[in-house]
């Protein structure tokens, strides 16, 4: 059976062949695999025969299980990764922030004598700094509250 | 709020599951042959369409599954055929050794003609490939921008191809290993 035309498409033969669920040689399903994983008109040939000539065949019910669980899990590692960067780029702000000492690349302008604000400014940070963790655990709950998938 | 936009996501997603979970299971088996690989094989295309959903073009559901199917069938057939697959010549040439070998020379002395000839009985998709790698000696780069196909494709076509080159001239009884 002849795989590819001459113009590099692949055959109606074996688009039929491998849509009416005929074993192909391994080789063979190879080459169709690699060819539909980026041609969009023989794709799009394919799909058109699933669709009108192909009973279409079902998984277990624990593959869908399966899936679902696997899901959560990738959206969790996800979530974990992007918040512990926001927290290791936290942290390491901060270290340079409070490292940097009269001899350090990065000082803090020197507040005003005569107003005391360092103390206000950074109690206000401190506020802001618990609402934002308040918002992330909120974040973290809401994100396994909506992964409770049925 | 959030957390209706988060299960609006998830119900759109379980939605898109049920509703093609069938076909890409069976796309997964007619690649596969294999019940087991293919259930793997449906869950992988999932969990990719799930992390690339943005990437999902609307009203395009169904090829944009099925070519994710067709990718990971072809990453596990691949790896299956290269298990059982030896290229022979294909082996890392020994170090400190400069030069085309034996073989080479031997089907150096061919010529180019023979080499012509034999390129022009291979089927489709190697011939076209393998006209432009040995003969023009185009890169893989150039001949997948030239064919329209995926440079690792190319890659892929271009091994394969040479080993039916050496199959053929094996039966010609030519000993000789393909110039890379």
């Amino acid at each position: 059976m002849e795989v590819f035309r001459n113009d590099g498409h692949l055959t109606d033969q074996a688009l039929r062949r491998l849509a009416a669920g005929e074993k192909l040689p391994e080789l063979t399903r190879l080459e169709l695999a690699e060819h539909l994983s980026f041609c969009d008109q023989c794709l799009e040939r394919y799909t058109a025969l699933l669709e009108r000539h192909t009973v279409l065949l079902e998984p277990s019910p624990q593959c869908r299980q399966s899936l679902f669980r696997r899901i959560r899990l990738q959206a969790a590692r996800v979530f974990v990764n992007r918040y512990a960067a926001a927290a290791a780029a936290v942290a390491l702000a901060l270290t340079m922030v409070w490292s940097g000492g009269p001899e350090g690349w990065l000082r803090l302008p020197d507040p005003p004598g005569e107003r005391p604000i360092v103390t206000e400014h950074f109690r206000d940070w401190t506020d802001r700094w618990n609402d934002s963790l308040n918002r992330a655990v909120a974040g973290v709950n809401d994100l396994f509250d909506g992964l409770g998938l049925s | 709020m959030r957390r209706q936009v988060i299960r609006q996501r998830q119900e759109s997603f379980e939605e898109l599951v049920t509703q093609y979970e069938k076909l890409v299971y069976t796309v997964c088996w007619q690649m596969v042959r294999d019940s087991q690989a293919a259930e793997d094989l449906t869950q992988d295309t999932f969990l990719a369409a799930f992390l690339h959903r943005s990437d999902c073009p609307m009203g395009h559901e169904r090829q944009w599954l099925v070519r994710i199917a067709s990718n990971k069938a072809k990453d596990y057939l691949q790896s299956a055929y290269h298990r059982h697959t030896v290229l022979p010549g294909d082996e890392e040439m020994p170090p400190g050794r400069a030069g085309p070998s034996p073989e080479e020379e031997t089907l150096a002395r061919s010529g180019e003609s023979e080499l012509r000839d034999l390129i022009s009985t291979l089927r489709e998709p190697y011939g076209a490939v393998l006209r432009l790698h040995l003969l023009e000696e185009k890169p893989p780069e150039e001949i997948a921008l030239a064919l329209g196909r995926p440079v690792k494709t190319v890659h892929t076509q271009i091994a394969r191809g040479r080993l039916l080159l050496r199959q053929q001239l094996e039966r010609r009884g030519i000993h000789g290993s393909i110039p890379k």
